[in-house]
């Protein structure tokens, strides 16, 4: 197949087709991070610019990462103590830096939709690191490399997420990915953390009784608790909580032998999961976050690559 | 569809490649068999086999390094450290034909380091010479080879880049706009060496 | 004497049980309707309209818009509002008082009568506030609202939650004569959502704004306009439930209407996939089963009117993230022709019902005059041509706002012409139409 998508927005909208070669591309990119000179010239002379409205250290590094490993430029671009602060609006925040001359943005922002209403007014790539709680599909894409690559294959398996979905856009995206590469998913957590609505919205399956869940999942994928997002207000104290709805080594007792543990981090430790399963044989959260590395260069290759296409056409129409 | 239409789009299916390429066989597999096995004996008389990397650029060239390697292993009775290249992330032209896709490709590996090596390098076909390029640039980012010959099977002519290979099997003088391909058992499911008339267009 | 001779249109009113092909004689001076019947014959001098093939109607009224003045005439103006209300096929508008400062004091309500008087163009009617600074905490002087011209009374764009507030309101509007017309959502369930609550809700992650929150305060409503003799208006009603709720009070014989906005008759949930801001108000889309509880109740008589909360808002407000960007959309401009394409062209809707539930009906609701054809009455009309086909293009709106969820729609069915008091403004079907031939010309 070829490769035409300039924006990564989400994972709703990917064919199975789509996120394979994602995941193929990103198979044969985990390479160079295992060489002395972990570079390769692939992007060389591009500019991303990581434009974070959300704060976060993990997957802006990870993007930054990932884009010198192609050997783009990157520049990172913060709410805080910038224009944002003084009141100026995405899309003028966005024309101002397209204006020097960059070629993708990363964008992570609280409002859902925000890298698609981003996409509709610009003439870079865009690429979703987080609207809210919609989706985050390079945390989907790494999730399911992670399984694909621990478990050998995703159709057919079981994949427990569990916790916080309703404010997860880590779950939202697992999901639509998941399902489109044949995985049975089930969303399980408290029932006000489990938007009504959600299992009809996605085509997956729900359920509040986590023991029962654990017994089926060949992987298990706990969310944080979104306290920044008040998440609080929905169960009634994170004592509860943890006895009923977090994973612990006892609970881990009834899952199958071969099953993982995996978690978008940063983790609650002792609340949605114990540390001794975050550090322990099954967890592979390490993993995750190197995984994340390759996904991300893979992502901005193929779009980037779009992109420049399509700019280097509208170059050769005007010449 | 019909189930007519459907049949006919099957049918013209299976002409249209043959309908705009047509091609012709020039070498067979022992003509192939006989360059590895000259090949190899140049590096058997190189002298310099204590120190050298044999590396093809994925996939054709690499499955021949993979050959001579084998080969010259196997008479000089000590492995020889071999390399197969993945110059995707080195193109040039990422920018004015989009990403190139990696059904199948699973990076450059390189067995031990690459300081100081001479390193035999080996393409099935040599054309422009920028894979040729994109090829010293990883070698490059791997270490400081002590120097690097190029082997080729075919020089098809029409360099843009001042990049010569120091052995060639056959020079071929063909119209610019057919192709030659190399085709080999384990990539392609045959062997031999092919032009395709219009296969660069 | 200047007089203007409505010839030969299909006059048609459902109030005064007419249609027939007639002639409507107009007085310029007074503004009134001289005469109605066939063949009338004009006064020398008499300027004439030709109506051949036309539907000559009632003016027709929209009983909830937001024309921002005073306070953010960037968005709109009473002006460019009321140039919107007449290019849009109305000729006169009830507006909203969340203007700032609010409508909540007797000179707010004068300042916009003498706007609309220097605009010269709809008739303008504005609402005053139930509570002070619309906060829902203290009443606003509704006696003096009154007094002013006030023709009813709401904190729209917000509800009172307070029971006791919404009480005393009723109490006072009873003795005033007046109807309390309420947006309903009780803001502690709705907590800050910016679509319906559902599957698309679900899916994009965004905080939803279940059906019940609506429900609760039309039944809450309905009791205190019992306990209080009073009369409640159920402001753009959107779920299935609150159709239900007036419906059952209806048959008890509470005092109790009902409006519906045509976005809520013809657009769900899905439209929010997007994230495209044109789809966002307050109330939100809903789901098809609310569509058609609706339009169900529209046919019935459970739901009075239309009525089509125009709210503009600028290009930069509306392109921002979802959100963040604020509610509402506008609809003066393209009322007629998408009600008259997707419900009356399509039968689901008679074009009796549908023209009597933006003229009489309307009035009805907040005892507004107008709203019929009668001889001695205000010659406002609304002239349609049901067949004319057009598209929706935002940028020959009058109004200043474009963030209109219908733009780019083809629609069957215009208002062509809009008389207020006599006085003829060329409507949206006049200004888009284009002679065959141009049209082919245009089309190279």
């Amino acid at each position: 197949m070829a490769w035409t998508r300039k924006h990564l927005l989400d994972l709703e909208s990917l064919s199975k087709a789509e996120i394979v070669e994602i995941l193929d591309t990103a198979a044969s990119f985990k390479e160079v991070s295992g060489r002395s000179v972990k570079k390769v010239p692939a992007l060389r002379g591009r500019v991303v610019v990581n434009l974070f409205y959300e704060a976060s250290t993990r997957t802006s590094n990870s993007f930054a990462l990932a884009a010198k490993r192609l050997s783009a430029d990157t520049m990172s671009f913060s709410s805080s103590g910038s224009s944002v602060s003084k009141g100026e609006t995405l899309i003028d925040t966005a024309k101002n830096i397209e204006a020097m001359g960059v070629d993708a943005f990363v964008i992570r922002h609280s409002a859902p939709g925000a890298p698609h209403l981003l996409a509709r007014h610009t003439q870079c790539s865009v690429i979703n690191a987080g609207d809210g709680c919609h989706e985050h599909p390079t945390q989907g894409l790494l999730d399911i490399f992670t399984i694909r690559e621990k478990l050998g294959k995703v159709a057919g398996l079981t994949v427990a997420i569990l916790g916080d979905i309703r404010h997860s856009r880590v779950a939202r995206s697992n999901a639509h990915g998941l399902r489109k590469l044949g995985a049975r998913v089930i969303l399980a957590g408290p029932p006000t953390l489990v938007p009504p609505a959600i299992a009809a919205a996605l085509g997956v399956e729900v359920s509040h009784d986590i023991d029962a869940v654990v017994e089926q999942a060949d992987a298990l994928n706990c969310l944080r608790i979104q306290f920044e997002r008040k998440a609080g207000r929905f169960f009634p104290g994170v004592r509860e909580y943890a006895a009923i709805y977090g994973l612990n080594e006892d609970r881990m007792k009834r899952a199958k032998p071969g099953a993982i543990i995996m978690h978008p981090g940063p983790i609650n430790r002792g609340i949605e999961l114990t540390p001794e399963l975050a550090d322990g044989d099954r967890s592979v959260i390490l993993q995750q976050v190197s995984n994340g590395l390759a996904v991300r260069m893979a992502v901005l290759y193929l779009c980037m690559g779009v992109g420049a296409q399509s700019v280097a056409a509208r170059e050769e129409v005007e010449a | 569809m019909s189930k007519k239409n459907k049949r006919k789009a099957a049918h013209q299916d299976r002409e249209a490649p043959m309908r705009q390429k047509q091609e012709r066989a020039i070498h067979d597999a022992k003509w192939i068999a006989k360059q590895i096995d000259a090949f190899s004996k140049e590096l058997l008389a190189s002298g310099v086999l204590d120190h050298a990397l044999i590396a093809g650029i994925r996939r054709r060239g690499a499955e021949l390094a993979r050959r001579v390697r084998d080969r010259v292993s196997k008479q000089w009775g000590h492995p020889v450290p071999y390399g197969a290249l993945d110059i995707t992330l080195y193109r040039d032209d990422v920018a004015l034909r989009g990403p190139r896709l990696h059904t199948g490709k699973k990076g450059t590996v390189i067995e031990g380091p690459v300081d100081h090596r001479v390193v035999f390098l080996i393409d099935d076909v040599i054309c422009t010479g920028r894979t040729i390029r994109a090829a010293l640039d990883i070698l490059n980012d791997y270490g400081r080879p002590g120097a690097v010959r190029l082997f080729s099977l075919i020089d098809r002519g029409g360099r843009e880049l001042p990049i010569q290979p120091d052995r060639v099997a056959e020079r071929l003088s063909i119209p610019h706009a057919d192709r030659v391909e190399v085709r080999l058992e384990e990539t392609d499911g045959e062997e031999g060496v092919f032009v395709v008339l219009g296969g660069m267009r | 004497m200047p007089t203007l001779l409505l010839k030969n249109g299909r006059v048609f009113d459902p109030s005064s049980k007419l249609d027939k092909t007639a002639d409507i004689l107009i007085d310029l001076q007074s503004g009134t309707i001289e005469g109605i019947g066939k063949n009338l014959k004009p006064p020398p001098g008499a300027e004439m309209l030709d109506c051949s093939d036309l539907l000559v109607c009632p003016g027709f009224l929209d009983i909830h818009v937001h024309f921002r003045e005073p306070g953010f005439t960037a968005k709109e103006t009473i002006a460019s509002g009321s140039a919107a209300a007449v290019h849009g096929g109305f000729s006169t508008v009830v507006t909203m008082p969340n203007t700032d400062p609010p409508l909540d004091n007797s000179s707010a309500i004068a300042y916009q009568y003498l706007k609309a008087e220097q605009a010269g163009m709809a008739r303008v009617f504005p609402m005053g506030c139930i509570t002070k600074g619309r906060a829902g905490e203290e009443l606003a002087a509704l006696g003096l609202l009154a007094r002013a011209g006030a023709v009813g009374f709401t904190d729209d764009g917000a509800c009172v939650n307070s029971s006791f507030l919404v009480r005393s309101a009723l109490e006072y509007a009873r003795a005033l004569g007046k109807v309390v017309v309420e947006h309903c959502e009780d803001h502690d369930l709705s907590n800050g959502a910016v679509m319906h609550e559902g599957k698309v809700s679900a899916a994009l992650g965004i905080n939803g704004y279940p059906s019940a929150a609506e429900e609760i305060i039309v039944a809450r409503d309905i009791r205190l306009a019992k306990l209080a003799g009073a009369r409640i208006h159920v402001q753009h009603i959107s779920a299935k439930g609150s159709v239900s709720l007036v419906r059952e009070a209806k048959k008890k014989g509470a005092k109790v209407s009902a409006e519906v906005a045509p976005h809520h008759l013809l657009l769900t949930d899905e439209c929010c996939r997007d994230f495209d801001a044109n789809y966002k108000m307050n109330p939100p889309l809903r789901e098809p089963s609310d569509l058609d509880a609706c339009l169900e109740g529209l046919l019935d008589g459970t739901i009075d009117c239309f009525a089509s909360d125009h709210a503009p808002h600028t290009t930069e407000e509306k392109s921002q993230e979802f959100v963040e960007t604020p509610n509402g959309v506008i609809g003066l401009e393209t009322n007629i022709g998408v009600l008259l394409t997707h419900l009356v062209h399509k039968n689901k809707l008679p074009l009796k019902r549908f023209v009597d539930a933006w003229t009489a009906s309307a009035a009805r609701v907040l005892d507004l005059p107008g709203g019929s054809l009668k001889v001695g009455g205000p010659a406002d009309v609304t002239i349609l041509d049901l067949d004319l086909r057009w598209q929706v293009d935002p940028a020959r709106f009058k109004s200043k706002a474009r963030n209109c969820p219908f733009a780019g729609w083809k629609l069957k069915g215009a208002p062509v012409y809009t008389l207020v008091g006599g006085k003829v403004f060329p409507a949206i079907g006049a200004t888009m139409k284009v002679p065959a031939k141009q049209k082919s010309a245009r089309s190279r």
